[in-house]
């Protein structure tokens, strides 16, 4: 790819790093650390705006460092003239200077020009770039109206390029270096240490000083009042000075301007991103820990609900039987066997019907049948009477006093990760309610199908034929016996060997013992069809309570947590976009800048 | 050479007006008679006081540790403090020794200056800024033997000088070397010091704890740093602890500074509010400050000097010798002035110990308003708090009964109860068959309870988050504690620990007995007459008993059922807070009913009803003891501890203290004085 090109996708990539950022900023969510990192990278937004205007005027290069570092004497000595007073007496510089060249146009540089002594020439140098003589930093103790540090910090944000200066003794000063650190996030840094006539190189020790932050690709050692002379006397200046004069034409010029205030804006958009995700990664625990909350609270809802379900299964047992011999008698049709089951189980419901085995309970609902104890949940719940509906919740388990419970302590933890409360309308406990009775209608909707799987399995079991036909063989021995006793008498006993007739008090012993029979065959059956229940139905309920619901208590506040990660994990991926494209456009050059900080990682 | 000018300097009045951010003209303070001054020479003028100081201190600190439930910042750090601790003390008793120190800010060449005052080369120097991280001190030869170096200097590690390297290292204990030297006076110190202005705050500290003990300050300014904003902070604390000043403006371009140096003398005074005793310049001369051959070029500064920079070198300009002025200051007078700085700062109502006490007095004062919020508050109320179950009651009651019968009515009684168990087995059973098995009643009562102690809980939650929002400063963070998802649900673990172990049915059996036997000993006629319809009813027992067992009632006892209301709803509020602490119990219902009921049945039915609420009111209680226990009460105990600050042994003895050592100071400095109410 062509270098041009290279250069314009890159662009491109910060147009785009840039589009994404306001996509970021328009999700709306509850969750307050997320609206104010919204709010600060709305205001970066907006100042990315201004940066834009003035894409393709000159940069603006202001000199910084402490009170008598030669500040105004590198001024001179860049334009080759006394422009700006340096003296020894300090504060020297109060009012800054801004030197630009007799064409620049400075309206556009939208600096508050009224702030400035302003001085023109038309030192070459000068054809790309405006120079700003910066007051100290470090004669003032607070930042109090007029004082150097206000008009300072004014000036600060309009600077491309700050030329630091220091000495042998000040390049250790906190104040400046707190200064700087502060000033540095957004703009191209030059290091040069002056006063070179009088003081010792002290560059290596400052340079591993400065490195902790920035990147230092060179450092000058300069002395601006010879270099001043020698400019005077109309020769180039030599040395440092030289090298120094070279970067600035080099790097500043008018093609590089784009490239400088592009990586000018990636610093301050990585600042910015780095700012929300350590303030994000400071509440980010807490949204953790209402999310495991909801999750326990989840799991304690549904092994409740599993609990309670096996407990009151296992107690119908003659519910069961009602079941399984129903299902049965349907498999078998109309045969003798299965005629007595049927009647067998016909007299037991009417026992129950008498109110011994109604269905007290959703549980036993839920056996009854999947269809109707749905059906009847769903016109339950329509139900406005608030008590019955009541009465039928509990009975999972999910009563008023587990969801006061839950309400107060997810509130608490709610509270804690600043989400908005109203997430969790603690207002109106009958939306918990009805929500706890939409949970207990999915738990009792899964349950029936698996108690429908449980008999269909049971039933295919003790229907096979084998079996049928051993009942029907032993039932019907009886049967025969008492036809086949009179028949014997009737046609040959009495007529051959004259024995008397049978009386009729055969019959009625017949019928006592076919009944007697009837009943004991049908009940063997019945607890042939138990056997290992209780086992099957624990399992059932294990599986019950591994379950994950589909529905929740609070619903709302499960999507919204879901909806923070999202949006956290997307500032995650807009900040290795930045830290990409920065070390793309601006790890070369030979202009230093800020590193970026080690943020933890949210 | 007349090179003191503090002792002229005593009985005149400064002119505080010229710099206003430091002056502290707080006493009167007038020198002592000459006399006095003689009879002292071998000990510090203030040393009558140094007792008093001592115990104040001690009060002091033990008041900052009571203190520390209000969350002041600590002592240390705070001006007068350190000069109480690190001056006054060490200080006020010993001879009058002087304590200099050469200061300034880094890379100005502190280390060449007290090389100079060695006359040798006792502290490393380095092109490289930020070079010496820990004191170093000159100690006159036989001093160490007569003073406790480590009591001077406080809070230092003290070592021995073995090399000039040693003061480089980065080490963070706060060490001090020391050597002897033989060319001191024999009450002079001199120290190094790191410097007041680098990217390492540790620095500043030592150099700040140096500062608060030292009389003399060689303080070494350069043409770029004297206005400083660190240089300036640091010599305007010195300028009100009235420190004795030497400068030396080290780095010169002479003879071009020569006209400047006034100029920047000026700023720094008028920044700083010191006025130098000595002033030196010395050049900028790199070879003569390694070689120890650096000349000090002694000046004349009388005050303000023209704005305008002037060509003012004299003519006989002799180099000087720093450390011979150094001695032949007036070590009396020196040591006056500065340990009267260091009690004007510290009696000082703006930055003092009396500001101190006032900042404990508001902030006690805050949390006592804090606490009385809190205890206003109606925080839990609770309404329908469960009965027991009647039949459970009338249970404990026969029981209790049962064990005041004796003689053969207690037999029969005995023999037809178990008879009427026993034929009663079978119904049960069938009626469990029938309707399932019944809960136990008190696992009925428990789960009602549960319920109106969370709607309870609920409402307190409530409560509470209403309270944050009312913006108590101080409340606020605490409530927000309580009111996180972790601290809710820690409090509902072990609520619902508690309310698992409570033994309803010993509770209650409690009660009835404690209430049954006040019955007995109240109405002894009552008692005796139902105890003879008791003996009656024995004789009458295998009529009555076959007649009621038919009637399925059950035992005789649910006879009594008509005296026992089930729904006794009543509203408390607890005052959790107020009522509980205070050692007053739940509200006890019914003893009106007590007091009304005449007599008759209506007198039975009343006990009744207050056996059921004192239960109830035992409840209430244990539910508001607990509130206290595992929620509130450390917050109230909190609040109340902090509130009672300024009522403790500590803070009044501080203030005694305080006022004993101004009278004194005021008597030793002869002076009219009067001593401000401590209000």
């Amino acid at each position: 790819m062509l270098p041009e090109l290279a250069q314009i996708e890159l662009l491109a990539q910060v147009d785009e790093l840039i589009a994404a950022s306001r996509r970021w900023i328009d999700t709306d969510l509850p969750w307050s650390p997320l609206q104010h990192c919204h709010a600060v990278v709305r205001r970066l937004l907006a100042r990315v705006e201004t940066l834009r205007v003035r894409l393709e005027s000159p940069l603006v290069v202001a000199t910084f460092g402490g009170t008598g570092t030669g500040k105004s004497s590198l001024v001179n000595a860049l334009v080759g003239l006394e422009v700006s007073a340096s003296g020894r007496q300090r504060p020297t510089t109060m009012r800054p200077t801004l030197i630009a060249h007799q064409l620049t146009e400075l309206e556009p540089l939208g600096l508050p020009l009224d702030q400035f002594s302003i001085i023109r020439c038309d030192t070459p140098l000068l054809r790309d770039i405006v120079l700003i003589d910066c007051p100290d930093p470090d004669t003032t103790e607070a930042e109090t109206h007029g004082s150097n540090l206000e008009r300072l910090h004014k000036l600060l944000p309009h600077c491309d390029v700050l030329i630091y200066t220091s000495t042998q003794q000040k390049y250790r000063s906190a104040r400046v270096g707190g200064e700087l650190s502060q000033a540095a996030t957004g703009c191209r840094l030059v290091f040069v240490q002056t006063h070179a006539d009088l003081d010792q190189d002290v560059c290596d020790d400052w340079r591993q000083q400065l490195e902790e932050q920035y990147r230092v690709p060179d450092m000058f050692f300069i002395d601006s009042l010879r270099a001043l002379r020698e400019q005077q006397a109309g020769q180039r200046p030599t040395g440092d000075f030289r090298r120094l004069e070279d970067l600035l034409s080099r790097e500043l010029a008018a093609s590089h301007r784009t490239q400088v205030r592009r990586a000018n804006l990636l610093d301050l958009v990585q600042a910015t991103l780095d700012h929300c995700r350590t303030h994000l990664a400071q509440h980010v625990p807490a949204l953790r820990d209402l999310e495991e909350t909801l999750e326990q609270q989840r799991r304690k809802l549904t092994n409740r609900m599993a609990d309670r379900l096996r407990d009151e299964l296992l107690q119908c047992g003659n519910l069961w039987e009602r079941r399984l011999l129903d299902g049965v008698t349907e498999t078998w049709g109309s045969s003798p066997f299965s005629t007595v089951l049927r009647v067998y189980n016909g007299l037991g419901n009417w026992i129950a019907s008498a109110g011994l085995f109604r269905a007290r309970t959703t549980a036993q609902m839920a056996l009854i049948g999947a269809v109707q104890g749905v059906r009847w949940l769903a016109s339950r719940q329509q139900e406005s009477q608030a008590e019955s509906q009541l009465g039928r919740l509990a009975s999972l388990g999910l009563d008023d006093s587990l969801l006061r419970e839950s309400q107060v302590v997810i509130d608490g933890f709610v509270r804690s990760a600043q989400l908005s409360p109203q997430l969790l309308d603690t207002s109106s406990f009958a939306t918990l309610r009805s929500e706890a009775a939409r949970v207990e209608g999915q738990f009792l909707g899964d349950a029936s199908r698996r108690v429908d799987e449980l008999i269909g399995d049971l039933l295919t079991r003790h229907t096979r034929l084998p079996l049928r036909i051993v009942y029907e063989v032993l039932w019907g021995l009886l049967p025969l016996y008492i036809v086949a006793r009179p028949a014997y008498n009737f046609f040959y006993a009495e007529p051959v060997l004259g024995r008397p007739l049978l009386s009729s008090d055969f019959y009625i012993h017949g019928i006592v013992f076919l009944v007697l029979w009837s009943w004991f065959l049908a009940m063997t059956f019945a607890r042939r069809l138990r056997r290992g229940l209780h086992s099957r139905i624990a399992t059932l309920a294990g599986e019950m309570a591994d379950v994950r619901l589909a529905t929740d208590l609070f619903p709302r506040l499960d999507e919204t947590c879901r909806n923070v990660r999202a949006a956290v994990s997307q500032l995650e991926s807009l900040a290795t976009r930045t830290t990409d494209l920065r070390r793309n456009l601006s790890g070369a050059g030979g202009l230093g800048a800020r590193v970026a900080n080690a943020t933890p990682r949210v | 050479m007349s090179s003191v000018r503090g002792g002229r300097r005593f009985g005149d009045e400064r002119d505080c007006s010229s710099f206003p951010c430091v002056c502290l003209k707080l006493y009167n303070l007038k020198p002592p008679p000459i006399p006095f001054f003689q009879s002292c020479m071998k000990s510090s003028p203030f040393a009558a006081c140094s007792a008093e100081a001592s115990r104040l201190l001690r009060v002091v600190t033990s008041l900052a540790e009571a203190a520390q439930a209000l969350e002041l910042p600590p002592l240390a750090g705070r001006e007068w403090f350190e000069q109480l601790s690190r001056k006054l003390v060490p200080q006020l008793a010993d001879d009058p020794f002087l304590v200099a120190a050469v200061v300034g800010g880094t890379n100005i060449g502190k280390s060449v200056i007290f090389n100079h005052l060695a006359g040798y080369r006792t502290s490393a120097t380095s092109p490289f800024a930020s070079g010496t991280k820990h004191p170093v001190c000159l100690v006159p030869a036989g001093f160490a033997e007569r003073h406790r170096l480590d009591g001077i200097f406080q809070g230092f590690e003290l070592h021995p000088w073995s090399d000039s390297e040693a003061a480089l290292a980065a080490h963070e204990t706060h060490r001090l070397f020391w050597r002897v030297s033989d060319q001191l006076p024999h009450n002079l110190l001199v120290l190094d010091t790191p410097d007041i202005d680098s990217d390492a705050p540790v620095n500043w500290h030592r150099a700040d704890c140096i500062r608060h003990c030292a009389d003399v300050l060689i303080a070494v300014l350069t043409q770029q740093k004297y206005n400083d904003a660190a240089v300036k902070q640091f010599f305007r604390a010195a300028a009100a602890e009235d420190k004795a000043v030497v400068v030396v403006f080290n780095q010169c371009l002479l003879p071009d500074d020569e006209a400047y140096w006034p100029l920047w003398l000026n700023t720094f005074a008028r920044e700083t509010g010191l006025q130098p005793d000595l002033v030196y310049v010395a050049p900028n001369n790199r070879g003569a400050a390694e070689d120890n051959r650096l000349p000090f070029f002694r000046r004349h500064w009388e005050g303000e000097a023209p704005a305008e920079p002037r060509e003012t070198t004299p003519a006989d300009d002799q180099p000087c010798d720093l450390g011979r002025d150094l001695a032949e200051l007036h070590f009396a007078d020196v040591k006056f002035r500065t340990l009267r700085g260091s009690l004007r700062s510290l009696f000082s109502d703006e930055v003092g110990l009396p500001s101190y006490l006032q900042e404990v007095r508001q902030r006690s004062a805050a949390y006592r308003s804090a606490a009385d919020v809190l205890n206003s508050q109606q925080l839990a109320r609770i309404d329908n708090w469960p009965t027991p179950p009647s039949h459970l009651l009338v249970d404990q009651v026969r029981q209790w009964w049962r064990g005041q019968r004796q003689g053969f009515s207690r037999s029969i009684h005995e023999f037809y109860n178990s008879l009427g168990h026993g034929l009663l087995k079978p119904v049960q059973w069938v009626r469990a068959r029938w309707s399932g098995p019944a809960s136990p009643p008190w696992d009925v009562y428990r789960q009602q309870e549960w319920d109106v102690i969370l709607r309870a809980a609920e409402g307190l939650y409530d409560e509470l988050a209403r309270l944050a929002q009312l913006g108590n400063d101080l409340l606020k963070p605490r409530l927000e504690r309580l009111l996180a998802g972790a601290s809710r649900s820690e409090f509902f673990a072990s609520l619902t620990q508690a309310h698992a172990a409570v033994d309803f049915a010993a509770e209650l059996q409690a009660i009835v007995t404690r209430q049954m036997q006040s019955f007995q000993d109240e109405s002894p006629q009552w008692y005796t007459f139902l105890k003879r319809v008791d003996d009656c009813a024995a004789v009458a027992r295998p009529v009555t008993s076959v007649a009621l067992f038919v009637a399925a009632a059950g035992p005789a006892g649910h006879a009594l059922m008509p005296f026992v209301s089930q729904a006794a709803a009543q509203s408390l509020v607890i005052h959790v807070i107020g009522d509980i602490a205070g050692g007053a119990g739940a509200v006890v219902a019914g003893e009106a009913a007590m007091a009304s009921g005449a007599g008759g049945f209506r007198y039975l039915e009343a006990k009744f009803q207050q056996l059921q609420d004192s239960f109830t009111a035992q409840r209430v209680a244990w539910f508001a003891e607990f509130l206290k226990s595992r929620l509130l009460g450390d917050l109230q105990t909190g609040l109340e501890a902090a509130a009672n600050v300024t009522l403790s042994d500590d803070f009044r003895e501080t203030e005694v203290s305080l006022d004993a050592l101004r009278r004194q100071v005021a008597e030793l400095t002869s002076t009219e004085y009067s001593v401000p109410s401590t209000e």
